[in-house]
């Protein structure tokens, strides 16, 4: 299946666009969506998965309604 | 035992200062931004924020620091877009029945903020434009130390932004 991830901050302007689609497995969980961001950008392995506004724990299944978004370093304040 | 937190579009306004009965220490710190980012003049702050899970975040942050520090009100309210020079983009007040548990609390709440909540912000230099929307957002430096201690008056008749 293909999902979509959110990007913002250093991310965002690493890949140089807002969100990016990748493959994955069907049924995926968090950890899967992560290699396969890391495995086309390697530079985005130090960032989190945060599914439907809350960060993920690895072991967490992805359904296909789910909003994914990756959490780099922030800076608010 | 009462919280709010909100995202509010640009500068914060000046707020008006209302005391719970059984409050002790009342404590304001509000974020300012600074005119020089490594040196550099700049003109604004420019703050992506990632609207709902920032919300969700500074809501669940809050509660949590309401029940470890056993706080009596916290209200946090942080801009997003862009925020001039000497405006304030960032508040968090605190109502506690004594001081230590109230000081202690502000800090660790910006500690975790700075880490758990989706905010990102850029500088906008003097002879720069800012971007209107989302985009490329180029974060250049999270203008840490920016901030500044300011203390609540109760001059002021107008209310927070919402």
């Amino acid at each position: 299946m293909k999902v979509k991830v959110l990007l913002f901050g250093a991310e965002e302007k690493s890949v140089g666009r807002p969100s990016v689609d990748v493959e994955v497995a069907d049924s995926p969980r968090a950890s899967d969506v992560l290699k396969a961001l890391c495995k086309r950008w390697p530079e985005l392995k130090r960032a989190r998965l945060a599914v439907n506004h809350a960060f993920a724990k690895g072991d967490e299944r992805i359904g296909a309604k789910d909003e994914l978004a990756l959490i780099g370093m922030v800076s608010g304040g | 035992m009462n919280l709010r937190a909100e995202i509010v579009d640009g500068p914060l306004r000046p707020m008006k200062r209302s005391v719970g009965e059984g409050t002790g220490a009342f404590v304001v710190f509000e974020g300012v931004v600074r005119g020089l980012e490594a040196g550099k003049p700049i003109r604004a702050l420019e703050y992506q924020v990632y609207e709902p899970m920032a919300k969700k975040q500074l809501d669940l942050l809050a509660r949590r620091i309401l029940l470890e520090y056993g706080l009596l009100d916290i209200a946090v309210w942080h801009s997003k877009g862009v925020v001039g020079v000497g405006e304030v983009s960032f508040r968090l007040v605190i109502e506690g029945s004594h001081r230590q548990e109230s000081l202690e609390a502000v800090g660790e709440f910006i500690e975790r903020m700075k880490r758990d909540v989706p905010i990102w912000k850029r500088p906008v230099f003097a002879d720069a434009k800012p971007s209107s929307k989302r985009g490329p957002s180029a974060v250049e430096s999270d203008g840490a130390g920016s901030k500044s201690v300011r203390k609540a008056t109760s001059k002021s008749k107008r209310k927070p932004k919402r």
